[in-house]
């Protein structure tokens, strides 16, 4: 076999010396092509690889790979206790290609019934996006259907990539309307649209990351080249509130507005000693996870955004403030008869001619006229800065959106009535939560705390504004407000000694001050043994009778501080009619 | 010059050997990562749950309702004073 290849080739050796001339051209002439065809060769080849090597890198890579970001998880939002208020968690949207997806019926139909939709809308949809390469049908679907829409594009594997699952988060809010007002929600996009979802939106989104991969003719991705940079999950954010108070406060307060019909209610309960706000709720209400109309102002948070005239809630601080100025001490007599007091051409009116009352009495019988006396000896701008001081007219430093500042003009243009009125809580507004803070000062000696939704927040503000003596002084007072002779015995705790101030406020119209329309109001604080909680609760126009802020906001008070010593493991100091275990101790 | 191209190509080489490591490492840290996910969404998944079986009113419910608890009034109450 060997022998016979090489006496071939010496054959054809022998035959080319002999070849005709014509031969030998077509011979040099098959060369020289080959020898062009090799030399464009080098020189494409050389051009390629360097002189258009930065182009054609670029069109490969266009072709084949792709930057794709990496999602970051939002960060979740817990209560004081690690209990979950809001989290993200996985969802699937389902999309389809129109382009790739024959519209005729036998093919949608699986995937209508799959999704539940009719077919006809499938058709329609279909038909509204033909030209397009990718539509949601429908988004965020249970857990049942993306499976039976998974297990259908299984089935479908022969036409890759005509419709599909798309991994999308959803944010879900397990306490439901409770935290709804605080929490705010997102949007189907999974960004902060409200309350603190949204003033928190950057910190909870933490930062996509982005990688390189290689696709296929398809576009689907084939491996990870490269990570360009790392995905940063979004922070958890730790609340200063407890889920459980919470929980108490919210139905207490829904309990309350359906009893007395009341338009809107609000309550706050602050922890006077840390300024942390344990609880915020309001009514009406919504639910997060559901629709979100802001029909009759549902999604306000009525807390922070809503102001109201704290009414007769400020006689103390004007009790404080003439305590601290020095006009009035604590042994002091105010003479109130004959029941009205006028200045200018104002009068200023008591339900009933009080006599000559001590400071106690002042605030037990809320008398109108013993406080716009106490205020009248005050120079103004003592009295302005020492509201102020309070934290009254300002917004709080939370930030929430659409909070209120409240309303407290300046001294210089105070008119007599105006120093007059703004010691029974007219003439000025303010806000929940500015109540509760302002009674968390009497509760924690006199020390201003900003409140705060974060747990042990060090940013919180400390000024003191009055002495621990004259804030002690007052709690003391205030404590037979809520006794059987005060306008509130429906807010004591059993084995709590509680103090608080109610109000009833005529609401204000463009006709004037109505007479049939109240605000309900009480402010309080305990246990006074040492002073935890401080607590404001607001019912706006209760019509099924009763209006007294005694009668309506008190009971919410008592209600929800009960629950709230049992929960904080708070310590009893009134111990009047609780057996003690007789030769049980340790 | 011999000692310089010996050295470029002994560098050449690395950089592409260190490359195709590095790509290596992050395929195998891609897979890790989408396991991580996976675990992170069957924990969210599995917070929600609790949060969700675990709520006040609900345990509230259960306990007045179904176990017939209440909260013990005033005169239930005693206090043990320990040291």
């Amino acid at each position: 076999m060997k022998k016979s290849t090489r006496e071939k080739q010496q054959k054809r050796y022998m035959q080319e010396e002999n070849l005709p001339l014509d031969y030998r051209y077509r011979r040099w002439f098959v060369m020289g092509v080959f020898g062009m065809a090799a030399v464009s060769l080098v020189v494409s080849a050389v051009a390629r690889q360097v002189f258009e090597t930065d182009f054609l890198q670029k069109e490969g890579d266009r072709r084949h790979v792709g930057i794709v970001e990496m999602p970051a998880y939002r960060g979740l939002i817990k209560d004081r206790r690690g209990e979950i208020l809001a989290v993200s968690t996985p969802v699937y949207s389902v999309w389809i290609n129109p382009r790739a997806m024959p519209s005729d019926a036998r093919e949608l139909a699986p995937l209508a019934k799959a999704l539940g939709t009719k077919l006809d809308e499938l058709r329609d949809l279909h038909a509204r996006y033909s030209t397009r390469a990718f539509v949601y049908v429908k988004r965020r679907v249970d857990p049942d259907t993306a499976h039976a829409v998974e297990k259908l594009s299984k089935s479908d594997r022969k036409h890759f990539n005509r419709f599909g699952l798309q991994e999308e988060y959803r944010r879900y809010y397990p306490t439901g309307e409770v935290f709804a007002h605080v929490l705010g929600f997102t949007n189907i996009d999974d960004q902060g649209q409200e309350g603190l979802e949204l003033v928190f939106d950057e910190a909870l989104q933490g930062e996509a990351g982005r990688k390189y991969v290689v696709r296929d003719g398809k576009r689907r991705v084939v491996n990870d080249i490269e990570q360009i940079s790392p995905s940063r999950p979004g922070e958890d954010l730790e609340l200063s509130f407890d889920a459980r108070l919470q929980t108490l406060a919210y139905r207490s307060l829904k309990k309350i507005r359906a009893r007395h019909k009341a338009k809107s209610a609000s309550a706050v309960v602050l922890d006077v000693k840390s300024g942390e706000v344990l609880a915020m709720v309001n009514q009406p209400g919504f639910n997060p996870n559901g629709s979100r109309n802001n029909r009759g102002g549902r999604l306000r948070n009525r807390a922070l955004t809503d102001t109201f005239e704290p009414g007769s809630t400020m006689k103390p601080f004007i009790v404080a403030a003439g305590l601290e100025e020095d006009v009035i001490n604590l042994a002091s007599k105010i003479d109130t008869s004959p029941g009205y007091y006028s200045i200018g051409r104002d009068i200023v009116r008591d339900h009933k001619n009080n006599g000559v009352i001590d400071l106690e009495t002042l605030l037990r019988k809320s008398s109108n006229v013993a406080a716009s006396k106490v205020a009248m000896r005050m120079e103004p701008e003592e009295l302005y800065e020492f509201i102020s001081g309070l934290g009254f007219g300002a917004a709080s430093s939370l930030g929430f959106p659409g909070e209120a500042a409240g309303q407290l003009n300046d001294y210089q243009r105070w008119a007599k009535i105006d120093q007059a009125t703004l010691s029974f809580g007219y003439g000025l507004s303010v806000t929940a939560l500015q109540l509760a803070q302002a009674y968390g000062v009497l509760a924690n000696g006199g020390e201003f705390k900003s409140a705060t939704f974060f747990k042990n927040d060090e940013s919180v503000l400390s000024r003191r504004v009055m002495s621990k003596e004259t804030a002690d002084a007052v709690l003391n007072m205030l404590e037979s407000v809520v006794t059987e002779e005060g306008t509130a015995p429906q807010a004591a705790v059993a084995g709590f000694r509680m103090a608080g101030k109610t109000g009833t406020v005529k609401k204000y119209s463009a006709e004037g001050y109505a007479d049939d329309r109240y605000r309900s109001v009480f402010a309080g604080v305990g246990p006074l043994g040492d002073p935890k909680f401080a607590m404001v609760v607001v019912v706006d126009e209760p019509t099924a009778g009763k209006f007294y802020g005694g009668d309506v906001a008190a009971p919410v008070f008592s209600e929800v501080m009960a629950g709230g010593m049992r929960l904080f493991n708070v310590v009893p100091d009134a111990l009047d009619g609780v057996q003690l275990a007789s030769g049980g101790a340790q | 010059m011999l000692v310089m191209t010996a050295l470029i190509m002994i560098s050449g080489v690395a950089v592409a050997f260190v490359k195709y490591e590095s790509r290596m490492l992050f395929t195998e840290m891609e897979k890790l990562r989408t396991y991580r996910d996976g675990l992170a969404n069957d924990w969210m998944l599995l917070q929600l749950e609790l949060a969700t079986l675990a709520r006040h009113d609900r345990v509230e419910q259960g306990a007045t309702g179904k176990l017939k608890m209440h909260m013990p009034a005033q005169n239930e109450i005693q206090v043990l004073y320990g040291k």
